[in-house]
């Protein structure tokens, strides 16, 4: 009898699965093997793909074609690898500083860039007759003032500067209604996050359900 | 000028200082120019005395005036001064002369001159006396030395020489100039400011002839002598005594305190004997150190000998060995030689105080290891019998909803008629996607929901192999690679005439995050030069053109990381490439990519089961998510209606109870 590999990772694959949903009955031993070798074979397979595909690829096929260039991050890893001598790990400081250096550099500019400016004209565009003219121009303004009018209360509520006139009078209309309002917008955007979050389980839940029962009748007939 | 000593800390001021600079002690002010009548005075008192004129009595040897002395005119001597005059002729009549011999032996000219009656000069009666003192120096010491008086102490002399140390007359000018410190280089070579003459000094004493004013006053017999004389002349002029003498000279000047501690001590100047008369006169005794304020006594120098008296022992001193060997005047130190020091019994006793001992203490549980972390085990369940039937009820009541759909395919689901903007904005983006330009698929996921996003990129993917566009695999985690080469093999399994070999490209890894988004986007070719065959990109029959990301057809994101999706959306709108950028993302990311979406900075995106359960509606193609959508709405329900049930009952659990409102008011 001829077993396919596809069954046998197939069988693996179901009793791994009924490892981990035994953890619906309390914590017990398959789950934390099942843990255990996920863990383990997700390092070995990350150490493996860091040497093919990182070191291989980008370092020793370089320097074998004569990438002299491939010598400066060489010498930027190796004062990397310093870091691990307590005497010796200053001496990995100035990498450390060009990777933090750099990454905060790309990070803030494309924050700037796509998330700061890209909204603020997205935030825009619903009142721009032109960009509305495929639509409802009506609707278009009405979903921008509620975009609009979130932002802005969502920011009244993290603004913290608001001060009481008086003892006892307490914040100013406005600004109470602003802040009420931010907080019934950042309620909406929690409840759709965590809705967001129970569907993926849900789903993650039934594809798994799937997968034994489409296994189990399999191995049935 | 002279400088002026103080009388409390006893240093040396300028003579046009009122108070003293280093006690602020007001200061005696220098004697004007004795007046007609208190020259007379002292005249007659010196003519009783000695029945000789003083010179005068600078300390250094000052010449005298040569001015004639004036000699008032008969008429203006007043009757008492006649009346003394009449008697000192009859007593030089009766008596040959009252004066030892010595006197007469050592009487110089000038002081012949100024033994003249009172009436040829009205010298300063301080001159006077100072000069008596010197003159009679040699023969008071011997008498004293023989009277074995006691002599008083060295602060006692030091203020009688700041008393009766002489001050020139301010009227005077001309005479104050010629004394002290500017007079003495004169006398030494004295020559004419104008015409240069070098002229002789002006008779009168030498320095020999007059004493100096600190050896005579540090001298007690001098002064006794002194006041001896003064004594007698006082008996026999009938002077009044007190206010009128010359002494003190700046009872004006002094300080109230010290004011009226000079009338005190002049009670027992009356009833004393010679010795407390005198005393009166000069108030050495006035300052005595009882009776000084205890803030004065306090600021007073504990030096019991002056400075002077100092530098001039150590002057006397030569060092013999050492450094300072030959060089005289230096201070000697105490001699340590004999002394013999014993170091005090100490115990062994460590004596801590109960600040220390807290600090060690706090120190010594520093030091301790720390505790080893206890694990915590999963089976520590808590939870009341009740609350753990009540738990696995509601996940029996899961599973029954989510199997019994999939169990019976009888059970259909709602199928929603309005598709959602992204959605539709997906399809038509893949749909017009050039079939020569290959899509970079990214994959940035965890394990966990590798489910969820295999259902909701396979409509996705399925599509573009139908189209037969060309993939580039790639992936921002090693664990979103390994699980991107099974869903783009499960898409391709159902369209043999997809050529994998030749139309999907695994570029690997990219590793560092955001700065390799960046430089794939910048730079493709040189972020991933090869494929995980190892094989040129540039070779690859799909990538040959691929020059920057532009090449790309579509750059789609495959996600369960909002962030993720983010940081792509940020490097691809800041850089320069211009493709379309969707995105299959997990429902979890959904609410936070839909404002790039609504802003236009994704052309699209397919949102977990749902997502792709619009994405084969509006394809027409069923798959896994069509199949299984009937669980998933029942589950959800399920899942919604609990969590209602449930914030009812917390709600009517956690109301505060009237009763106990009640016992806490």
């Amino acid at each position: 009898m001829r077993i396919d590999s596809e069954v046998i990772w197939l069988v693996i694959s179901f009793i791994l699965t009924l490892m981990v949903f035994s953890y619906l009955l309390g914590d017990n031993a398959f789950f934390r093997f099942a843990s255990g070798l996920l863990i383990g074979v997700a390092a070995g397979y990350f150490t493996v793909v860091i040497i093919y595909q990182v070191l291989i690829t980008r370092l020793v096929v370089p320097l074998m074609q004569g990438s002299t260039l491939t010598l400066v991050p060489l010498f930027l890893s190796g004062l990397l690898l310093l870091k691990l001598s307590p005497r010796l790990s200053q001496l990995g400081s100035p990498a450390m500083a060009l990777l933090v250096g750099v990454g905060a550099a790309v990070a803030v500019g494309g924050t700037v860039l796509g998330t700061l400016f890209g909204q603020v004209k997205g935030a825009l565009s619903f009142f721009d007759p032109i960009a509305g003219a495929s639509g409802s121009m009506a609707l278009r303004i009405v979903e921008g003032i509620i975009f609009l009018v979130g932002t802005l209360a969502t920011l009244a509520y993290f603004h913290f500067g608001a001060r009481e006139r008086r003892k006892g009078e307490g914040r100013r209309r406005l600004a109470t209604i602003s802040v009420v309002l931010g907080k019934v917008f950042i309620a909406i955007t929690l409840g759709a996050v965590f809705a967001g979050v129970l569907t993926a389980a849900i789903t993650a839940l039934i594809e798994r359900s799937d997968f034994i029962i489409t296994t189990i009748m399999s191995m049935v007939r | 000028m002279a400088d002026i000593r103080c009388l409390i800390c006893n240093r040396v001021n300028d003579s046009s200082a009122e108070h003293c600079w280093y006690c602020n002690t007001i200061l005696p002010k220098p004697t004007g120019p004795l007046t007609q009548k208190e020259r007379e005075k002292l005249a007659n008192l010196k003519k009783k005395i000695s029945g000789a004129p003083n010179p005068d009595p600078e300390p250094h040897g000052d010449a005298p005036q040569e001015t004639p002395p004036e000699s008032p005119a008969e008429e203006e001597v007043p009757d008492w001064l006649a009346r003394i005059r009449r008697l000192k002729q009859a007593e030089d009549q009766g008596q040959p002369s009252g004066k030892p011999d010595w006197i007469e032996e050592e009487q110089p000219d000038w002081l012949a001159k100024l033994s003249q009656p009172a009436a040829e000069d009205t010298p300063n009666p301080h001159d006077a006396a100072n000069r008596v003192a010197e003159s009679k120096k040699p023969a008071l010491d011997e008498s004293l030395r023989i009277r074995n008086l006691p002599r008083e102490t060295d602060e006692e002399q030091e203020f009688i020489t700041n008393l009766l140390k002489p001050t020139p007359p301010i009227g005077e000018e001309d005479s104050a100039n010629s004394s002290n410190g500017q007079l003495e280089p004169l006398q030494e070579d004295r020559v004419d400011d104008q015409s240069g003459q070098e002229f002789p000094a002006p008779e009168g004493p030498n320095d020999e002839d007059f004493l100096d004013v600190e050896d005579l006053l540090s001298d007690k017999e001098n002064v006794r002598s002194d006041q001896e004389t003064v004594q007698e002349s006082e008996s026999a002029v009938s002077v009044p005594t007190g206010k009128d003498l010359p002494f003190p000279l700046f009872v004006d000047n002094l300080p109230d305190w010290l004011s009226t501690e000079e009338t005190e001590t002049k009670q027992p100047q009356d009833t004393g004997d010679d010795e407390d008369d005198f005393a009166g006169e000069i108030p050495e005794r006035k300052i005595e150190k009882g009776r000084l304020p205890a803030w004065l006594q306090s600021l007073r120098p504990g030096v019991t000998g002056s400075i002077e008296k100092i530098s001039s022992e150590t002057a006397s001193i030569m060092e013999d060995h050492g450094v300072l060997a030959g060089i005289a005047g230096t201070l000697p130190g105490a001699d340590l030689s004999g002394r013999v020091l014993k170091t005090g019994d100490f115990t062994q006793e460590l004596r801590v105080s109960a600040a220390q001992q807290k600090n060690a203490e706090l120190f010594q549980s520093l030091l301790q290891p720390t505790r080893e972390p206890k694990a915590v085990s999963a089976d520590q369940n808590t939870a009341a019998p009740s609350e753990k039937l009540l738990r696995l009820f509601i996940t029996i009541l899961i599973l029954l909803a989510v199997i019994t759909p999939i169990l019976a395919p009888g059970i259909s689901a709602i199928i929603p008629v309005l598709f959602p903007t992204e959605v539709v904005n997906t399809l038509g983006t893949v749909q017009t996607l050039p079939t020569e330009k290959p899509v970079l698929v990214s994959a940035h996921f965890e394990a966990g929901l590798a489910g969820e996003l295999n259902w909701a990129s396979q409509p996705v993917l399925k599509h573009l192999v139908t189209r037969g566009v060309p993939l580039a695999l790639t992936s921002t985690n090693v664990v979103g690679f390994a699980i991107l080469q099974d869903m783009v093999t499960q898409a391709i399994s159902g369209d043999p005439a997809y050529a994998k070999d030749k139309k999907v490209m695994d570029l690997g890894y990219l590793p560092g995050g955001a700065i390799g988004m960046g430089a794939l986007v910048n730079d493709p070719l040189g972020t991933l030069p090869f494929t995980t065959d190892l094989q040129p990109v540039r070779e690859h029959p799909s990538l040959g053109s691929l020059n920057s990301l532009s090449d790309f057809g579509a750059l789609i994101i495959l996600t369960d990381n909002p962030e993720f999706a983010r940081t792509w959306v940020e490097q691809v709108d800041g850089g320069e490439a211009d493709l379309p950028l969707l995105a299959v993302v997990s429902a979890q990311a959904a609410p936070l990519l839909h404002p790039y979406f609504a802003s236009g900075q994704i052309n699209g995106y397919v949102a977990g089961m749902s997502g792709a359960l619009y994405y084969e509606m509006l394809t027409m193609r069923a798959g896994s998510a069509t199949a299984r959508f009937s669980a998933y709405q029942l589950s959800l329900l399920l899942v919604a209606v609990l969590i209602f049930a449930g914030g009812v009952v917390s709600l009517i659990l956690a109301a505060p109870r009237p009763a106990k409102k009640k016992e806490a008011g």
